[in-house]
């Protein structure tokens, strides 16, 4: 009972025509909004749900293992009961008819009926008689476990495989000249006259064996084709599921892995986020190494990922031409890179040779062939990229991943930002990449991105990044911070004093209203402080026109913060103000300090809130904010008026405290006898100091006024400069208050995507930070951005959308 | 007076271009057959230059940008062809995703314009075509420079054979 080849490849046929189904359900993502699909019978609906089910708990590998297995086995049935039936021999039996008995000759043995047992005579062929009907049905139009259909599946390719073999046998035993030819999808009967003797002419069952064979062989040629046809209902059920997006568990059958509970009975906008959500999670944990980004730790929120993965997210990106347009250039941009420099003189050896000869083939290809073909094959023959991922892809976001991994490896950002430039690193890192490429002779074994991309890395790409990313950032900082710095230097001229108290540097504000605080603190958010987002473009604004290197959400932590009196909010506004300009988290930790400190601000006032109070002015000295030259001069001068009477006051109380009371001989007043009255002499002498040295930092806040007022011009001009350089730091802003980036103009162009361009909104560690503000000590006298500035500019920080891990976003990612 | 200027521009403009393709095809002076269509390229010391045959068939002709080498011809001491040549290909067709190549013969010869180096053997394109490639490389001192002609397997006639005799005609200066 030797397997020949033949039986071979009708095992394999038929695994292959058992399996359809399930492989068809696999696919199901992509087969996902299509919509006017027929209807089909309720059993077909079920068959698919069946199958969708099957294959959520086998694979197509383990499935074709196990066929083999099963024809390789002299004992099929007995391995089938030992491993996928275990305790199913009695219903597996129910399939086997029970026949009328014939002689040697076919003649029926009348009264005696035979039915063939599975695990007897399980190396003879045709001892049993299955009912094919029957299996099919109970596969495709009945419920069962999981469990329960593995077997029948498995047990329907043993049954198969075994009539296969007798008919075989027997015609070649009886050199009848027939056979099933199994090269198309439906078995046919082929008839070999040649090979056909009087030995087949031969009577059975009254008629020749011949015709007998023959009845026999299209017989189980029709139980194939039908079965190929409830495959073919069950897989457009399938796909017609899903489509009108109705509350299904057709979606079942996209999750990966086995347990799939999570999915049931979802709706169908549910389904797409689980399916996203898994998406996510799989480009999450590779999302670097995939190299949507070069930053360490950079994840992709949510929004990003439901942008590329939600097919409904497709429309109006990238559809004809514009899209093969848009593909098509980044593939001759990706074949320039590569001709400009590898047509140079790095070539050391003969590998090197030969692999730049073939670049001519991907030119031809490029040229002539179809782009998104082309373009798949590329990607996933360079960085692994193969159709498990790109399947959770939505179209427009395959079309930008084909255009930033040619635009990354080539050195340019991402075909339409090709321009910023990028050349200089470029090259370096194209030469260390095609040399290392060309000497690469193994790429098995690479899961998601090839070795030789790695090790262009390390030879040089790090470079070509910076080179490419550099530019870019540059050039959209210059852009929006010109105008942010320039248009909030015109209307909000900011100025900054510092003021020492206890030794302990903390930074001064002079606010010119209250609303202005209470909007910043309105404007700052966990969520928006985190990170650089809300300190980009605000940081563009408000800090270059304030003329020194800070950003705008930490200054806005510490105008959130300080309306607490507490001396803890005032320490942690400060390290709020630095963390914004470098570490996201310090500077949310500004602003929930802040907004915690508001409500816990004590109900009896010191004399300084008093004369805050009086001229309006609701903070301690300590944050930050702006306003025009002229009012807050006479806004200083009104508090610093308002703090010389105060001061009188207390004074005035003071002196009628002390009066009656004795000078003991250390010159000191004694009060033994009224401890009320020296309770109350204390705390007026407290305040009087409190006023003094507000009073103090009041003439100190007024002498720099007036300084920065002559100072004006000149400052505004650098801050402009500072500002640029902090928004080249950007991040991304809030995503309540951004732009989507993938939204374009009314011309139907879309600008560059979240995810495209090397780094997604981060420069890489290498990349020089213009700013200067991250490195500035807590203590530093920088200015900082005015809340307003702070809460008017955040909706037009950067595109990218990627965040780094820890920040307090809404999905920081591990 | 004015629009004297801007017609000197646009003269100097169009003469530009004029001088950068017929010194293209001065440097490669290659003879393409009749019904082959040179694609526009300005700059072929950066980008291939194609003739494509217009007809049916996909005919290609393709002439990548010269190469800076002194490593010089890619053979061993034995006059064979450097293995590390055909490694360095076949690192490339798997990295691009281009299947079934295979060489089918190669000769070296010695020509006015430098050792030459012809390779014969087909590939499936993206397409799923099988597709039949030679390509001469000529060796010099310091330069190398290629002519690939790709067309159809199943291509025959008149039209391959022109193109295959029209590589002959390439000379190129790699010394």
């Amino acid at each position: 009972m030797k397997m020949n080849f033949k039986s071979l490849i009708v095992t394999i046929f038929i695994i292959q025509t058992t399996l359809s189904p399930f492989v068809l359900a696999q696919q199901l993502p992509q087969s996902k909004g299509q919509e006017g699909a027929p209807p089909s019978s309720q059993a077909t609906e079920q068959a698919s749900s069946e199958a969708q089910q099957f294959a959520t708990f086998v694979n197509s590998g383990d499935f074709r293992e196990a066929g083999s297995l099963l024809q390789s086995s002299e004992k099929p049935y007995s391995l089938l009961l030992a491993t996928a039936c275990q305790g199913q021999a009695e219903y597996l039996s129910g399939f086997i008819n029970k026949v009328e008995q014939t002689n040697g000759n076919g003649q029926v043995i009348e009264g005696v009926t035979v039915k063939g047992s599975l695990t007897e005579k399980e190396n003879v062929y045709g001892e049993r008689n299955f009912d094919y009907d029957k299996i099919q049905d109970a596969i495709f139009n009945t419920e069962g476990t999981p469990e329960s259909k593995r077997c029948l599946h498995f047990f329907n390719v043993a049954a198969l495989s075994e009539y296969n073999k007798y008919f075989d046998s027997r015609s070649k035993d009886n050199e009848c000249g027939l056979s099933l030819d199994f090269s198309e999808r439906t078995p046919k009967l082929t008839r070999d006259p040649s090979k056909k003797t009087a030995k087949c002419d031969v009577d059975y069952g009254g008629k020749p064996l011949y015709q007998f064979l023959e009845e026999q062989m299209q017989r189980f040629a029709d139980v194939v084709e039908k079965l190929n046809k409830k495959n073919d209902d069950a897989r457009t059920k399938a796909q017609a599921e899903v489509a009108p997006r109705e509350k299904t568990e057709a979606a079942i059958g996209q999750c990966s892995g086995n347990d799939c509970s999570p999915h049931k009975g979802l709706d169908y906008p549910d389904t797409v986020k689980v399916i996203n959500k898994e998406c996510c999670d799989v480009f999450r944990d590779n999302w670097e190494v995939l190299g949507f980004s070069t930053v360490k730790g950079a994840k992709p929120t949510n929004r990003i990922c439901n942008d590329m993965f939600d097919k409904d997210n497709d429309e109006g990106y990238c559809e004809g031409r514009f899209c093969s347009k848009t593909l098509g250039e980044c593939l001759v941009n990706f074949f320039g890179a590569f001709a400009k420099n590898a047509y140079s003189s790095f070539i050391d050896s003969f590998d090197v040779v030969g692999w730049i000869s073939q670049l001519a083939v991907l030119a031809k290809e490029i040229k002539s062939g179809d782009l998104y073909e082309t373009a798949a094959k590329i990607v996933k023959g360079m960085f692994g990229f193969d159709e498990k991922h790109m399947r959770c892809l939505n179209r427009k976001s395959q079309s930008q991943y084909y255009c930033q991994m040619f635009g990354k490896f080539s050195g340019s950002s991402a075909g339409f930002a090709a321009g910023m430039g990028g050349m200089i690193g470029g090259i370096k890192g194209m030469a260390g990449g095609i040399k290392t490429f060309a000497k690469t002779k193994s790429l098995k074994n690479v899961s998601f991105i090839k070795e030789p991309i790695k090790q262009a890395v390390k030879t040089g790409y790090k470079s070509a990044v910076v080179a490419t990313v550099w530019p870019y950032f540059m050039g959209r900082g210059m852009m929006s911070a010109t105008v942010k710095a320039t248009k909030t230097a015109w209307t909000y001229p900011p100025y900054y004093f510092s003021k020492v108290t206890g030794g302990k540097g903390v930074r001064s504000v002079v606010a010119d209203s209250a609303s202005r605080v209470a909007s910043a603190v309105e404007s700052i958010r966990p969520g928006a402080a985190g990170g650089r987002s809300a300190g980009t473009t605000a940081g563009s604004g408000a800090v270059g026109a304030s003329g020194a290197g800070s950003t705008a959400s930490g200054g806005a932590a510490s105008g959130a913060s300080a309306s607490s009196a507490a001396p803890a909010a005032t320490s942690s506004s400060g390290s709020g103000a630095v963390g914004a300009s470098g570490a996201g988290s310090t500077a949310s930790g500004g602003a929930a300090s802040g907004a915690s400190a508001s409500s816990a601000a004590p109900a009896a006032m010191s004399p300084t809130e008093e004369i805050l109070r009086a001229s309006r002015i609701v903070e301690k000295p300590g944050p930050i904010y702006t306003g025009s030259a002229g009012k807050l001069l006479s806004k200083t001068e009104q508090n610093l008026n308002a703090a010389k009477a105060k001061l009188e006051q207390l004074k005035q109380h003071q002196n009628s405290l002390s009066e009656g009371v004795l000078v003991g001989p250390n010159g000191k007043l004694n009060f033994k006898n009224d401890a009320q009255k020296y309770a109350e002499f204390n705390t007026v002498t407290k305040q009087v100091k409190e006023v003094e040295g507000f009073i103090q930092t009041l003439s100190k806040q007024a002498d720099d006024l007036k300084k920065e007022i002559q100072a004006k011009k000149v400052n505004n001009r650098i801050g402009t400069g500072v500002g640029i350089g902090a928004s080249m730091n950007a991040l991304p802003a809030p995503e309540e208050n951004k732009k989507d980036p993938t939204k374009q103009k009314d011309d139907g162009r879309t600008l560059a995507p979240a995810t495209q361009g090397v780094g997604t909104g981060l420069p890489p560690k290498s990349t020089p930070n213009p700013a200067g503000g991250s490195s500035a000590p807590a203590t530093a006298p920088a200015p900082e951005p005015a809340p307003a500035a702070a809460g008017e500019t955040s909706d037009s920080a950067s595109p990218s959308g990627v965040q780094r891990s820890g920040d307090a976003n809404e999905d920081p990612g591990p | 007076m004015r629009a004297w200027k801007y017609v000197l521009v646009f003269g100097l403009t169009i003469f530009s271009f004029v001088y950068v393709n017929a010194n293209m095809n001065k440097k490669f002076s290659y003879k393409a057959p009749t019904n082959f269509v040179v694609e526009t390229n300005y700059f072929p010391s950066f980008f291939p230059t194609m003739y494509n045959y217009n007809g049916v068939e996909r005919i290609t002709v393709l002439i990548p940008p010269e190469i800076k080498s002194k490593i010089g011809v890619p053979k061993t001491k034995t006059g064979e062809l450097n293995p590390s040549f055909i490694q360095g290909k076949l690192n490339f067709n798997e990295q691009f995703g281009i299947e079934d190549w295979k060489m089918d013969n190669y000769k070296f010869s010695q020509t006015p314009h430098g050792e030459r180096l012809e390779l014969v053997g087909s590939y499936t394109s993206y397409a799923g075509v099988k597709t039949t490639f030679i390509e001469h490389h000529y060796f010099g001192k310091s330069r190398m420079q290629s002519i690939q002609l790709f067309y159809p397997s199943l291509a025959q006639g008149k039209v391959v054979e022109q193109a295959k005799l029209s590589l002959q005609t390439f000379s190129p200066n790699v010394n």
